[in-house]
């Protein structure tokens, strides 16, 4: 008998240690056709997004290049303007930090903000940097060519002058990492995408788990707490303006910082109720999953409940100063207020549904003592 | 026999880790017989050793339907399925011998204590400190902002025998103020020290004796003397009324009490040694500590002494009123933490329920409490004005603190807009200048309604 148990057991035992981190079961099912939900946002929404983001790369390296040949003030507005049209498309995918993105540290390489002026001049100046190693993540990136692009006084000037050419370097070095790095990443996606859709289980390196968990923690911190919670001063003693995304280029157009936090905001209700990268076709979403699963908080329908807090939040975003910055020195009260509306989404994506998901957190808030 | 027993078993087993670890071919039909005697089914044995079964949760009706297998069951309206395994399983892990507390808040692992909250202490010597020092008309906003938010200014302090440099601690208030709940709330804590340091301070040095609209010096009849703003509020006591529901109360009951904190920290003790802890362990004593960090001995805690200006010295007064009985709050604590030990989480959240409401009702009553106090007063026939102020300050900020309190199923009792429309009726026109006792007498009555009092 005491034989049996301990077979038993380490029947157990190789299971847990071969199939997953988490004790959930293998052969997952609650009558929900989790690889269909995987394939339409993987097809429809993650492969699309990246591709054209990809292209909105492809078109500033070649303004990059256009600048290098002739660095006159036409050619300047135009990698201004290519810059902001890949910084909204980069919107789209932040999100989705998994797999090789995650793996590469993507995410704070290419949107690590406020950046890190002193080690960009020097980076600039020594010509000697190594920008896969974490000391210069807040070196490069959309944040770094904000300020590159946009917050030196004279760009014209320095990027002709006597030290023009480690400018020029520098630009490109920086654009052309981060087309190296998306290369590569949508190689990743191209190659596994099958795998990626197939895996339908329910463990900590699930598919639909490690997408959920980074949906959920892009919410908490790229989207609350980076563009509206910190330059708003909710995680420190006083209010941080300049701590707004797109910093320098907010300055001279004063619309921009809302602007990304916008598109950011339509890509998460896109991507909760599965709506395609281009159109306004939807396919199975994680609110049709829910919806599934008879999900209810309180007695109202949990996936209309978390559109509709979404809604709430998005109008309060809306009806903000168009500049934040503006808005933060003049009534940071409604800041705060607008932040309360994001975050009341928080506890309803991270508690509610994922315990109707049976999805466990992966992440722990860096709060404890 | 036996040796056969045991290849067949290790055979067995071989041909489980071929199946689970490949992914990439269709693997052979191979059946396994779970613990309630189905081939392939989904019954587990928990760490209690009994087998649980998948069931069919129905969310309207809370009945259950144990499934013996899983395959081909189709879930009905309300229904949800809750795997055998799963955290929200209350079965899991239920059938283990029940959890006994020990007889004080004494937890060790191979004879060294586990309990850990130097954090907590560190913060409650600091809230000691920058109460003494928003009555030190000396200090600057500066001055004093860096010892709320940046946890600097303080210096080293002796503490039951040991010397803590604060300072060096890393720890800071700021960050763990009105931390859960509405953003509007902790600038209204900055806002307070801005404006003790640049109203009050220069009034007070400048000798200059308070009036309606005027901020100044108040000495009442009865001898007792305040420092108050324009409004009559006396601000070093509304911050540190406010600290106690939005510091203490805040991070017990919203923060390390919560299901979704300690479901986060990790609970695993198998590979810990002497002393050590695990992470769920850990921040179940870093909510004792908000409450019990400043004892001279938290097995015996005596609710005075030690400097304690914070949630400690008024769960001391309500537990000698009789208002909320502080020896189920200590035994629920030493109950929750033995049934985190015992991985028993029913028991655990049980615990917790029973703290938080009980802590939260502190809150109510000190509010209601210092309201009505301040009508009291306002009903003699000459009011001591300083006694008047003190009071209703006292109460202004226990009831800025009212919103972080929760409800014995773990719901707010009040809302930060409620609270709002309170603080906004006492600060109303020259605002404890002009309150009258039936308005502090009304609010008393509500907050009273609300907390069940």
């Amino acid at each position: 008998m005491i034989k049996k148990i301990i077979t038993i057991f380490s029947i157990a035992v190789l299971l847990y240690s071969c199939g997953s981190e988490s004790g959930n079961n293998n052969n997952y099912d609650d009558g929900f056709n989790r690889s269909e939900l995987l394939a339409n946002l993987t097809d429809n929404i993650i492969i699309p997004s990246y591709n054209n983001f990809q292209q909105e790369l492809i078109n500033l390296e070649q303004s990059a290049i256009n600048f290098t040949n002739n660095t006159d003030q036409d050619n300047l507005e135009s990698l201004r303007s290519s810059w902001l049209d890949a910084y909204m498309a980069w919107q789209h995918i932040e999100m989705f930090d998994i797999a090789k993105a995650e793996e590469i540290d993507f995410r704070r390489k290419m949107n690590a903000y406020p950046c890190n002026t002193i080690r960009i001049d020097i980076n600039i100046s020594s010509e000697n940097y190594d920008l896969n190693n974490s000391n210069h993540y807040s070196a490069q990136g959309f944040p770094a060519l904000d300020y590159l692009l946009n917050g030196l006084t004279d760009p014209i000037i320095l990027f002709s002058g006597n030290d023009g050419q480690n400018y020029i370097n520098y630009l490109n070095s920086l654009v052309q990492y981060m087309l190296l790095n998306t290369n590569e990443i949508i190689n990743e996606w191209n190659n596994n995408r099958d795998l990626f859709i197939n895996s339908t289980e329910n463990t900590a390196s699930s598919s639909l788990n490690k997408l959920t968990n980074d949906f959920i923690f892009y919410y908490e911190k790229g989207f609350r707490a980076n563009k509206i919670g910190i330059p708003a001063g909710v995680f420190s003693g006083s209010p941080l303006p300049e701590n707004v995304e797109a910093y320098y280029h907010n300055l001279n157009n004063n619309t921009t910082s809302k602007n990304l936090a916008l598109e950011a905001f339509v890509c998460i209700q896109k991507f909760f109720v599965g709506q395609y990268f281009d159109n306004s076709s939807e396919g199975t979403g994680i609110s049709d999953y829910l919806n599934h699963l008879n999900a209810q908080e309180q007695g109202n329908n949990l996936s209309d409940l978390i559109i509709s807090t979404f809604d709430e939040a998005e109008l309060a975003i809306t009806e903000l100063d168009q500049d934040l910055m503006s808005q933060i020195n003049t009534n940071n009260y409604d800041m705060l207020v607008t932040y309360d509306k994001i975050q009341a989404a928080v506890p309803l994506l991270k508690i509610d549904m994922l315990v109707y998901l049976s999805i466990d957190v992966d992440y722990i808030d860096a709060d404890g003592d | 026999m036996k040796t056969t027993n045991f290849i067949q078993g290790l055979l067995l087993s071989s041909v489980v880790i071929l199946y689970s670890c490949s992914s990439d071919t269709d693997p052979a039909p191979l059946t396994i017989t779970d613990c309630n005697g189905i081939e392939n089914g989904t019954s587990l044995v928990d760490d209690c050793g009994d087998c649980q079964q998948a069931y069919a949760y129905n969310y309207v009706m809370h009945t259950v339907t144990l499934l013996d297998d899983t395959a081909g069951y189709v879930l009905l309206q309300n229904e949800m399925l809750v795997m055998a395994n799963d955290p929200t399983n209350p079965y899991w892990n239920a059938g283990c011998a029940p959890t006994v507390a020990p007889d004080t808040y004494k937890f060790e692992r191979d004879g060294i204590s586990t309990v850990s909250h130097g954090g907590q202490t560190a913060r409650l010597l600091m809230g000691a400190q920058l109460y003494s020092a928003l009555k030190d008309p000396s200090k600057t906003e500066a001055e004093l902002l860096a010892m709320f938010n940046d946890g600097t200014g303080f210096g080293s302090v002796d503490f039951n025998g040991e010397t803590i440099d604060l300072d060096a601690s890393g720890k800071k208030l700021g960050n763990k103020t009105a931390a859960y709940g509405s953003a509007t709330v902790k600038p209204l804590y900055d806002a307070m020290i801005a404006e003790a340091a640049n109203v009050v301070f220069p009034a007070w040095n400048n000798g200059d004796l308070a009036s309606a609209g005027v901020a100044g010096y108040h000495q009442g009849a009865g001898g007792r003397e305040v420092y108050v703003n324009a409004k009559g509020l006396e601000i070093v006591q509304g911050f540190t009324k406010g600290l106690i529901g939005g510091l203490c109360v805040d991070q017990i009951v919203n923060g390390y009490l919560s299901e979704s904190k300690l479901n986060s920290g990790a609970n695993d003790a198998s590979a810990l040694s002497a002393g050590e802890y695990t992470d769920m362990e850990h921040y179940w004593d870093e909510g004792f500590g908000y409450l019990y960090g400043l004892e001279a001995d938290r097995e015996m805690p005596s609710y005075s002494g030690n400097g304690s200006v914070l949630l400690n010295k008024y769960a001391g007064k309500v537990n000698t009123s009789g208002d909320v009985d502080m020896t189920a709050v200590y035994d629920a604590f030493k109950l929750g933490r033995a049934a985190i030990v015992n991985m028993d989480y029913v028991t655990r959240d049980a615990q917790a329920a029973i703290i938080k409401e009980h802590v939260s009702k502190i809150l109510g009553v000190k509010a209601s409490d210092y309201l009505r106090d301040g009508a009291t007063e306002l009903g003699n026939s000459s009011p001591d004005m300083a006694d008047f102020f003190h009071a209703v300050s006292e109460g202004y900020g226990f009831v800025l603190s009212l919103q972080f309190a929760l409800d014995g199923t773990g719901n707010y009792i009040l809302s930060n807009s409620q609270v709002n429309t309170m603080l906004d009726a006492l600060n109303a026109g020259n605002g404890l200048w002009d309150v009258d006792a039936a308005t502090l007498t009304q609010m008393a009555d509500d907050i009273d309604a609300a907390f069940g009092l």
